[in-house]
């Protein structure tokens, strides 16, 4: 029927919001390419019908009210397939933006294949618009804004000096005041400010 | 988004103890900070330590003479508390016979909230923590206090549920706290009656 492939792609989105809210992280599911490409051609399809609708009124130049409602009928579909799509694909990518944030430019800006563990999750142009945005958030970073960690931590700090274990080895990591010699397992009594990042890209646990 | 979702209605408990700390509350300082004549005559040739704060008052703290008490902010009040430098003076409605008086007052007025003040849950919880030994009441006592005050709110505020509308709602001396807790749920609901109030009166209108 009309707009049932639309459907499911919604479904698919809401599952997907579910699933982030459910596990407060970001999580990305493969992208529907096949229920993509049948909604467009159902689309083109529609067009079809209504460039063809048209054409006919037009030929017999009559009022013919039943050809009007079918076309705009056929207008009215052709607009909640597009409704759909765009649902789909503004989720996705405010779950893109979301990573960008978090994960991205952390300390030393990593290669974007290094944050990203399901990049095959992505379609072509949405690796393209994740790039661009997170060219977008380093310029700003290195724009007018250098003394601010703008995507630093979100809960306002409450102790200056905290208690860090670490969570697994990662050799030595210089971080601006000195080097650390993460060893799993080992505890460090340290400044809170030094240590955000680790604990954002999961190197340290928080006690 | 920049902001995760489940910031972006409301506030997170972390930062409501935020602002809270930056409440004025009386120490009762350990140290002397204060540089007597002399010692200020010298200071041309040696430079001694001053507090030198951008967001909040440092006269205070540079005047600190042990046992006068003084007012400074909340978070310096226990970043002093922490390390033995201070002792709070315990704010005057920390007390077992004014928090009773409150109780009666709430058990008295089922229609109102009394006047405690705004953060007084947060600072309760703060002090219980940081600072117990310096309240004037056993802590088991001032928190079964606290707790039952909470609870009789608590009851009052689900009771003025039952009144929500689509217009206006009236929560005098409800706390921070208390109003950070009801706001999804209050700003939901009212917002949804409020659809549906405006879709009946376009009709009425219309008709």
């Amino acid at each position: 029927m009309y707009g049932d492939l639309v459907n499911k792609l919604v479904l698919e989105a809401k599952r997907a919001q579910q699933l982030n809210e459910s596990s407060k992280s970001e999580h990305l599911p493969m992208y529907q390419d096949d229920l993509v490409r049948n909604t467009l051609r159902e689309i083109e399809q529609l067009k079809r019908d209504a460039e063809l609708l048209k054409s006919q009124q037009e030929l017999n130049q009559v009022e013919d009210k039943v050809a009007r409602c079918q076309h705009f009928v056929t207008l009215l579909c052709m607009e909640r397939n597009k409704r759909g799509l765009l649902a789909y694909q503004k989720l996705r990518s405010d779950t893109l933006d979301a990573m960008a944030w978090n994960k991205h430019g952390l300390d030393s800006v990593t290669a974007l294949a290094a944050g990203e563990g399901a990049d095959a999750s992505l379609s072509h142009q949405e690796e393209e618009y994740l790039k661009d945005y997170t060219q977008i958030i380093a310029d700003m970073k290195s724009g007018e804004f250098t003394d601010i960690d703008l995507s630093g931590s979100l809960t306002p700090p409450s102790d200056v000096f905290i208690d860090v274990r670490v969570l697994k080895d990662a050799g030595e990591i210089q971080t601006e005041y000195g080097v650390f010699n993460l060893i799993k397992d080992s505890q460090f009594f340290a400044r809170q400010a030094d240590v955000e990042r680790l604990i954002q890209q999961g190197f340290l646990q928080r006690l | 988004m920049s902001l995760p979702k489940t910031l972006q209605q409301t506030f997170s408990p972390e930062e409501i103890q935020f602002i809270v700390e930056n409440e004025p509350i009386r120490i009762f300082p350990r140290i002397t900070v204060r540089s007597t004549v002399r010692q200020r005559r010298q200071r041309s040739s040696q430079q001694q330590m001053r507090w030198r704060l951008v967001t909040a008052e440092e006269t205070p703290l540079n005047n600190m003479v042990a046992t006068q008490t003084t007012e400074v902010a909340l978070w310096l009040a226990l970043l002093l508390k922490q390390q033995g430098k201070c002792s709070i003076v315990p704010p005057v409605w920390l007390t077992l016979k004014q928090l009773q008086m409150y109780i009666d007052y709430e058990l008295k007025n089922p229609g109102r909230f009394s006047d405690l003040p705004m953060s007084w849950l947060v600072v309760a919880q703060l002090l219980f923590n940081r600072a117990a030994d310096d309240l004037q009441d056993p802590v088991h006592l001032l928190r079964g206090k606290i707790q039952d005050l909470r609870e009789i709110r608590q009851g009052k505020i689900f009771q003025g549920l039952k009144q929500l509308n689509e217009s206006h709602l009236q929560l005098d001396n409800l706390s921070i706290l208390e109003i950070n807790e009801l706001r999804p749920f209050v700003l939901g609901v009212m917002n949804k009656l409020k659809d549906l109030h405006a879709s009946v009166a376009d009709e009425e209108e219309g008709a």
